[in-house]
Order: C-alpha cells, then structure tokens, then sequence
C-alpha cells in the first residue's frame, strides 16, 4: 500500500533528509515557442488550479482555439513555468534535458537544453517566447533554479 | 507589326494618320502569345480587295487572338478619302471570343474631338456592352465565350485605330462602360462659374429645372445632381440641352431598356462634356460596399483595413500571380490554404535540419522545425503562406492578402535554421533558374516573400538576388526585431525590398529594426495590446499548425514581427501584378519612390522608421494599373534606397 500510495503522489523519491536529496519526476504539459504574455525570462511555481486556468489561457491566447489545459491535481502536484523570455527571431527554444528534478537545501533544480539562435544561420523573423510548461510532484522546496546544458543556471526563482 | 508600318501604310494610302503615343502590337514585349495582323477590311490594302464591313450582315470574320489595323470616320470628317465624303461609321468584326478575352481598343484621335467608340454585340447586332468615354483606349472583356462582334464606330471625327483581342495583357483602361453600375437619366455636372447665359444653355434650364434651389447662398461651387427628365420637362418648347445621340455609331443599341437608358446617359455625359456651360461631366455611378469576405476570423485581421485592402479587392484578388514563399515549408493539409497552393520544393540539404528523412526533395509539406514532437516546431511558413494568400469568402478561418493568387511554398529553414546555399537553391527555384533541384516551375514565381533574416551576409549571396531581380522577380525580406537600426540580411541587400512593421496606430512596432536600408512599412501585429478592444490582442493573424502532444492541429493564431509585415507588401505585389503583369522590379521601384503605392508616415518622404510609408493597397493597385497610361511619375534617386543592383554598398562586416 506504501509503495501505491508513492506512484499515486507522483513517485517522489527521497534518498536522504527529507529536505536534501529529493528526486521528483516530471512530466512535460507543454513546450512552446510562442508563451503569450511570458516576454521576461522567470522560473514561477503555479500551485493553485484558479492560477493554472489563468496562465494556460494567458500562454495560448494567440491561438483562435486553445488547447484546454491539462489536468493537474493541485492537492499533490504543481506547475513549473520555465519562460526564456521574448526573443526577437526563431531558433530559441527550451526542451527537458532530465526527466526528474532534484530539490537540495531547499532549491528545486531543473535541468533544460536552452537553445539559441545558431549563429551564421537564418531565422524566421517572427518573435518567439518559448517556455515549458512543467509538472511535478509537489515536494518541499523554497527557491527554484534552471540549470542548462553547460550546467550554467539560467533562472532563478522562488515558491 | 508596329504602328510605324501601319502609319506608313496608310500615307501610301492618301490618308493621315495621327501618331498613336501608346501603341500595342506583335513588338509590344507585353503581349506574350502572337496575334494574327489584320487590317480592316473597307480600307482595302493587305488584302486586296475593298470589302464592306459596316454591319452585322457584313462583319468581317477574324480569328482570336488578333490585331486589326483600321480606320473609321463620320461623314465630313479626316483626310481626303475614299470614305471621306460619305463616311465610314463603324467597322464590324465577327469572331469566336473565349470568356475572359480582353478587347482594346487604341485610337490616334484625342478621344474628344476624333472619338471612336467600342462595342461587343451580339450576331444579331444587339449591342451587349460599350466602352465609350472620352478617352484615347477603350476596353472590354468578354464575359462569356462564343461568337461576336465586335464594333470600333466613329462618334466624333475620324481616326485610325488597333484593335486587339485576345488573353488580358497589362491594365484595364479608364473609361465609361454600359456594363458599370451607374444610374440611368443622372449626370453629375460641375459648372463653370460663369454661365453663357443662353436660353437653351444647359446652366439655365438645370436652374429651371430646381438643380440650384437649395444651394442660393454658396459661394462655391459644387457638383450638381442633373436629371434628364427635369431637364426636359423643364425646357418646354426648346431645345433641351444635351439632347445627344442616344446610339452607338451606326444605330447599334441594346435591346431591354434599362441598357438602352443607359447607353443614352453615356453619350448624353458625352455631350455635356462639350457644352461651354460645363467644365465636368460624369455619370452617377452606384457604389457597392466594399467587398467584406465571410470568413469568421477576418474581423480580427485589423491589419486588412490598416492597408485600404478591401478597396483593393474591389480591384483585383491577384488572380494569377504566384508568390514563392521561401520559408519552413507548409502544412498542406491546411484546410484554408487547400487550393491556394501550387507545387513547391523542399531545399534543406542536411537530413538532421529538414527533420523529413531525407535531403532536397520535392515535398514541400512541414514536418516541424524541432526534432521533438512537442508542440514546439514554429510552422512559421504557413502562417506567412496564409496572410499571402489564405483561401478567402469561403466561411472558413481567415481571409489572404492576395487570395486568387497562389502560393509557391519552398522549404529552405528546418531545425536550427537556414543556410545560405539551401536558400539560393529556393531563390533560383522560384525565379525559374537553374538550381540543385534540377528543375524549375512551369512558371516562376512573380515575387518572393522572405520572412526571415540574419546580421550576416555573405559576398557571394547578392549575385543570386541579382539574378532574379534580373528574371522579373520582385524580392521582399523582413527587416528584423531587434528595435535596433541593426542591418538585417537578406533585406539590407540592393535589389531586395526591406519591411518593416508598425502597430494598429500605424507607429513603428516597438520591435522593428530601422534605418536608411528600410524600403516600406507594414502591419507586423503586437500581442501585448488589444487597442481595438476586439478581445483578442492586436498581432496578426492567419493560418497556423501545431505539433502538441504529437499531433498536427490546424488551426489560426495570432504572431508579431516582421516576418508577418513582409507577406503584406508580397500579398500586394502580387494584387499589382494581377492587374500589371508587366509590372518590373525596375517599374515597382519607380512606383514606391514616388510615394504612389504608400501613406508617408513619420519625416516627410523616405524615412528610417517606415521607408516610404505604409503600404496602401489601393493605391498600389491603382499605380499599377495606371502606369502604363500616364507613365509619370517622380524620379528616383537610386542613392537613396537599395532596390538598385549596385547601387551602396555591402555592410562593413564584409
């Protein structure tokens, strides 16, 4: 019963302190190169349902018929915003690297490919504001950080 | 044949002819397929033998596609001749029309004092349509296919004239037509200030007649409404002005009455334009409301109306123009894009960035721009191919610029990016060059969109826009978003037109990239404001795909940048090319130069925020087609703008 009551709270995994060297899958609900109203670089945790409503419909409000937005129990999950910010061409974009986060003193890490525009390369001249839309279980944690390929932290944010 | 042997023709035939200043002919490089040269057949020579031609009995069979030299006169009038003294009112010509032909007909007369006059009738001798203004080229179009005649008639004094027929070439001429919407037994009268003061005058039978009752007091002049039926029971026993011949020459006439009603207005304003009371004359035509497409998404597309599209559209819709959008590909299961499409090509080289399997191939279709299925690929291509020419007034979606044009799509950005060379490869495609496809379109492109950008350049990259330039292809590219005056390539290259963008107030959007580089002005959209509290914000919309959750949706969103102004100006080039189809990069330049395709916004004339201004879809049509009749516009200064081919200089970067 143990082990169903983990898969059901989304199988976050504590390897230590409960506080320290927690692991917490994630799912991806949507990766976008076009993030409505998401034009500031930010890392922001949505834990309330009316909150999620209110940014799914803000994220897709360039298309005449949004996507509904995914279901998430509020009560055991939450929503990582990752937003790269606005840019002013094509070829930016942000993709998972790491299924799983991991939250150490208190910081909930994230790891994301952060591309940009290849340089020497032409590119579509429309402006992107590419953001993932990230859930995960709803483990304890006080600031959020955004780490790239390089290993180099990209955002910051807190809960 | 050109009008020089046609003039000489006639010298050796006793009869002057007045140079033609416009004339058409087999050397005309505008007329494409070949015209059999036939004369009239009651001026004798080419033939032979004189045979009368002045009526339906008699008409003389031509074939089409065809070009008549002739020659008609009232009796009286013109040079010395054999038809001088008794006249040759009309010539007849019967012919086996396809619907859609265009009849032209040039005159050497002024249109005035030598007037012909040009009718399509049917083989009884009922007149079907008329073009009869005072002007030196009358033009119709048959309107279905069969057999006809046509009529070239002298209302006025004698002149010699071609006659053309055959697939539409170049504008269609300003004129007065029976079959236009106007209100029979009206004329709208512009007087001179002051009257002749003659009893039969038309000033004073149009005061008797009311026309000036509620306008005592003005001080000004201004257009009066004259009505035929006033005007004659108002005249009594005189003579009523503008009593005119209310036929065709050589008494063809419509056979309901509202067309002979009409044909009688049109020769009435004739007259009046003649009378010493008048300075103006013209008919009161009935204007429809300006063309507005059922398509449920076409009120949020603030961005038609910012262009004086709709007027436009009452125009032309850019009927066999093609724009080769180079560009992500497109998603061709579109259901607003279905038609709107002719076969295109995929260019991307390396297999990784086209994410199709393969290198080049022929399928233009957009599989996305990144290599996860996660609703994260732009399919920037088909939202740049709808705003050129989504299928429109068809109760779906939205509404394209150009919407009878079609679409060229040419796949040369995929994952990552585009490359110089894959881009080349699209350009020479479209402009019917040889390139890495080994093939061409069975017709190149009329311009090409695009909507992408780099602040790189390459030396070798301008011999490639050069060269289509050189084919006749007109080359739109946006000017970038970095809100900064950085070059963004290929639009800062000469020969290439550079967009930039502004908002729904018409001011540079804050992210459009400026400088002396900047060629022209249009809507790019910003999606942080609704400033026409339309609900939704004020980007621009059309056509777009999505690949989230793994699968391809259809459906429309709104984008910003300039990648969504250049389709605009091609979507419009494409509308001036339907109705010009000779229109040249070279002629095109000239035209937005002069100012006469754009709304100057910011400094006075050429700025580094708009160019020449906004795109003014209306007028730009209405250049194209006026500027093979009047031809006069402003020079330019090609040192001031980078259309021409050598003209400035690369960036320092080089």
């Amino acid at each position: 019963m143990a082990a169903l009551w983990l898969a059901l709270a989304g199988c976050a995994q504590t390897t230590g302190d409960a506080m320290e060297n927690t692991t917490a899958p994630i799912r991806v609900l949507a990766s976008q190169d076009q993030c409505g109203g998401l034009n500031h670089p930010a890392a922001r945790w949505i834990a309330s349902a009316s909150e999620w409503r209110q940014l799914h419909a803000q994220v897709n409000n360039q298309w005449m018929n949004p996507p509904p937005p995914p279901a998430v129990d509020f009560s055991r999950d939450g929503v990582l915003v990752v937003a790269m910010g606005q840019r002013s061409s094509g070829g930016y974009g942000l993709t998972l690297a790491e299924p799983s986060a991991s939250v150490r003193d208190g910081v909930l890490t994230v790891r994301v490919d952060w591309r940009e525009a290849a340089p020497g390369r032409y590119q579509t001249q429309a402006l992107t504001n590419p953001c993932l839309l990230l859930k995960l279980p709803a483990v304890e944690f006080t600031r959020i950080q955004v780490v790239d390929q390089a290993g180099r932290v990209r955002l910051e944010g807190s809960r | 044949m050109s009008f020089d042997r046609v003039n000489r023709l006639f010298l050796a035939l006793g009869l002057v002819v007045l140079p033609l200043q416009a004339s058409i002919g087999e050397d005309d490089p505008d007329l494409g397929s070949p015209r059999a040269a036939v004369f009239d057949s009651d001026i004798g020579p080419g033939n032979g033998a004189y045979i009368t031609n002045d009526a339906a009995a008699t008409a003389q069979p031509v074939p089409d596609p065809v070009l008549i030299t002739g020659y008609v006169n009232q009796p009286g009038s013109g040079p010395e001749s054999r038809s001088r003294a008794v006249g040759d009112v009309v010539d007849v010509y019967r012919v086996l029309l396809r619907a859609g032909d265009r009849i032209t007909l040039s005159m050497a007369g002024d249109g005035v004092q030598d007037d012909l006059d040009l009718g399509l009738a049917d083989l009884d001798g009922n007149l079907l349509d008329a073009s009869a203004g005072p002007f030196r080229e009358e033009t119709l179009t048959a309107k279905t296919a069969g057999d006809a005649l046509v009529l070239v008639g002298a209302s006025r004094g004698a002149s010699s004239y071609e006659l053309s027929i055959g697939a539409p070439q170049g504008p269609v001429a300003q004129s007065m037509r029976l079959s236009d919407p106007f209100v029979a037994g009206e004329v709208i009268v512009n007087f001179h200030q002051e009257p002749t003061g003659s009893p039969n005058g038309l000033r004073v039978q149009a005061q008797a007649a009311g026309a000036f009752a509620d306008r005592q007091n003005e001080s000004q002049q201004r257009n009066v409404l004259v009505r035929f039926e006033d005007l004659k029971a108002a005249s009594g026993e005189r003579t009523p002005a503008a009593a005119a011949p209310a036929a065709f020459p050589g008494g063809f006439a419509p056979v309901e009455p509202n067309p002979r009603a009409k044909l009688d207005t049109m020769y009435r304003v004739k007259e009046l334009s003649r009378n010493p009371d008048v300075r103006l004359a013209g008919l009161n035509y009935i204007r429809q409301i300006q063309f507005a497409p059922n398509d449920p998404y076409y009120p949020f597309q603030w961005h038609y109306p910012l262009i004086n599209l709709p007027q436009a559209w009452d125009v032309t819709t850019g009927a066999n123009s093609i724009v080769a959008v180079i560009d992500t590909g497109v998603a061709t299961s579109h259901p607003d894009l279905q038609g709107q499409l002719v076969a295109g090509y995929d260019f991307i080289r390396d297999p990784a960035s086209a994410n199709d399997g393969d290198g080049i191939d022929p399928n233009p279709d957009d599989p996305g721009d990144r290599f996860n299925d996660d609703g994260s690929s732009s399919f920037h291509g088909t939202h740049v191919t709808g705003t050129v020419a989504a299928a429109t007034n068809n109760g779906v979606g939205v509404a394209g610029v150009a919407f009878s044009a079609k679409v060229m799509p040419l796949r040369a950005l995929g994952v990552g990016g585009g490359t110089d060379y894959d881009i080349e490869q699209a350009i020479r495609y479209a402009a019917g060059l040889p390139n890495d496809s080994g093939t061409v379109p069975p017709r190149r492109a009329d311009v090409i969109n695009m909507s992408l950008g780099g602040t790189f350049i390459s030396a070798v990259s301008q011999a490639v826009y050069d060269q289509a330039r050189a084919a006749g292809v007109i080359i739109v590219s946006a000017a970038g978003n970095q809100g900064t005056g950085q070059l963004n390539y290929p639009a800062a290259l000469p020969g290439v037109i550079a967009v930039a963008g502004v908002d729904l107030n018409r001011a540079r959007a804050y992210y459009s990239n400026f400088g002396s580089w900047v060629d022209v002005a249009a809507p790019g959209g910003d999606d942080t404001q609704d400033l026409n509290n339309d609900g939704r914000k004020d980007g621009v919309w059309s056509t777009a795909t999505s690949n989230r959750g793994g699968a391809v949706v259809n459906d429309y969103s709104l984008n910003k940048g300039t990648s969504m102004a250049t389709p605009h100006i091609a979507g419009v080039i494409a509308l001036m090319r339907a109705v010009n189809p000779g229109l040249t990069p070279q002629r095109f330049d000239e035209l937005l130069t002069s100012g006469a395709l754009t709304d100057d916004l910011g400094a006075p004339g050429k700025d580094d925020l708009f160019g020449y201004g906004l795109i003014n879809a209306k007028k730009a049509v209405d250049a194209a087609r006026g500027n093979s009749i009047t031809g006069s516009y402003q020079t330019i200064n090609p040192a001031s703008s980078n259309f021409g081919i050598n003209v400035g200089t690369l960036a320092p970067s080089l």
